[in-house]
């Protein structure tokens, strides 16, 4: 695309498709043109079948005028030969054509703006458990400490008793043993709580679960996954729940096909190839969107998704549908008018 | 001038058959075809040059009648011819 092929690169091809030597093409050419060349200086124009009429205007600054053949302009065209001039309408006024690209650009802003505040929500909510989580463990740091202070606490009574009374070390001893066993029910109360608070977590977990299991009554097997999905934000984090997500969405996604554009593959052979009207590149325009630009600067290589004939209404043989894409393309041009 | 002087003049020239010469122009402008439907130019030394010039899509308004027309892009075939022709003209 965009090359200058040279004369030996002409002569070369035009060897291999008439199957003559090089140095044939390479005298045929120079020959050929300079035949036309010499009938311009003389003032006749020069008409070749399958290549187009030369004739001599006269004018310096375009000395000569050159009319392609009919049908070798059509080829050279060929990816526009669909298209036909349209009048537009009177209701279709030049702010209209740019409104209709800051709609295109506005929906894009709304989706990214609803997809950040789902984010923020996600995130909020992790925020709350963690601070819970967090409420939770200030309340087991504050119980080991008071039994560590009442730890400390006896072991001092117990060194003031041994050194005053040393007669009285069995008498002592009760007194130890006593607060000995006031340490090991806190103990005891603390493994309590603890066990009471993974109670209620659970109990909480399967409360969740249930409602989930209500409000998506789908078949058992995609209930399950549901509800493993918004367990895991309670008990771990977001990465983990986003691959649930992914696999489980994964598995619904239909099959799709895709095409590439190409040097001279464009929306239009696509369209010809899968709906038989290449009016139809519309739609496949419309489904790839988002990342195509201009429709006439879509660079070859990228790939795009052919949608369902049914998803548009696309039938070759309904004159409206041919109509209505038509249309479409006009709105899509718009946006791009100078 | 039409084809068919050209393609006598041509076999006298180079001492070949009119139908040898015949097959030579048609394959000249299936590769003038295929390599200008890709957007590649055409140089031909002290001839001039075939360039594919692709015109994007536009609006014409017609002022008599206020109407609006939307123009399709398209992709024509141009020649520019080459300062050797230019000058053998202008002489």
């Amino acid at each position: 695309m965009n090359e200058k092929i040279s004369f030996q690169q002409l002569s070369e091809l035009l060897s291999e498709i008439t199957g003559s030597s090089v140095a044939t093409s390479e005298l045929f050419i120079k020959e050929f043109f300079a035949v036309i060349s010499d009938a311009l200086t003389k003032g006749e124009t020069v008409k070749i079948k399958k290549l187009g009429a030369f004739s001599p205007s006269g004018m310096p600054d375009k000395p000569v005028i050159y009319a392609p053949d009919e049908e070798l302009a059509e080829a050279i065209n060929m990816p526009f030969t669909c298209f036909e001039a349209v009048e537009l309408n009177d209701s279709i006024s030049d702010d209209a054509l740019n409104e209709c690209n800051n709609e295109h650009q506005n929906k894009q802003s709304n989706i990214d703006f609803e997809q950040e505040n789902e984010l923020s929500s996600t995130t909020e909510e992790l925020e709350q458990i963690e601070t819970t989580e967090e409420g939770q463990n200030n309340t087991e740091t504050s119980i080991t400490e008071i039994v560590k202070i009442e730890q400390d606490s006896t072991s001092d009574t117990v060194d003031e008793v041994v050194t005053k009374i040393d007669e009285t070390q069995e008498t002592c001893k009760p007194i130890i043993s006593e607060e000995v066993l006031d340490v090991t029910e806190d103990e005891g109360e603390r493994k309590s709580l603890l066990g009471l608070w993974i109670c209620i977590s659970l109990i909480i977990g399967l409360f969740i679960g249930y409602l989930i299991g209500n409000i998506y009554p789908y078949d058992t097997t995609k209930t399950n996954d549901i509800e493993i999905v918004k367990d895991i934000p309670l008990l771990s984090d977001s990465i983990a729940t986003d691959s649930t997500v992914e696999t489980a969405d994964t598995i619904a996604t239909p099959i799709v096909i895709t095409d590439t554009i190409g040097k001279t593959r464009f929306l239009t052979t696509m369209a010809r190839q899968y709906y038989g009207e290449m009016s139809f590149w519309v739609y496949i325009y419309e489904e790839n969107k988002d990342i195509l630009g201009n429709p006439n600067r879509i660079k070859p290589g990228t790939i795009v998704i052919i949608p369902d004939a049914e998803k548009y209404g696309i039938d070759k043989n309904d004159s409206l549908s041919v109509e209505r894409a038509k249309l479409k393309a006009i709105e899509i041009y718009a946006p791009y008018q100078k | 001038m039409e084809t068919k002087q050209i393609v006598a003049t041509l076999s006298k020239k180079m001492g070949r058959e009119p139908k040898d010469i015949n097959a030579l122009i048609d394959g000249l402008s299936a590769i003038i075809k295929d390599k200008c439907g890709e957007l590649d130019s055409i140089a031909i030394p002290g001839f001039g040059t075939f360039i594919p010039l692709k015109e994007d899509e536009k609006i014409i308004t017609d002022l008599s009648t206020g109407k609006r027309m939307l123009i399709p892009p398209q992709i024509s075939l141009q020649f520019q011819p080459s300062t050797i022709l230019r000058k053998k003209l202008t002489e």
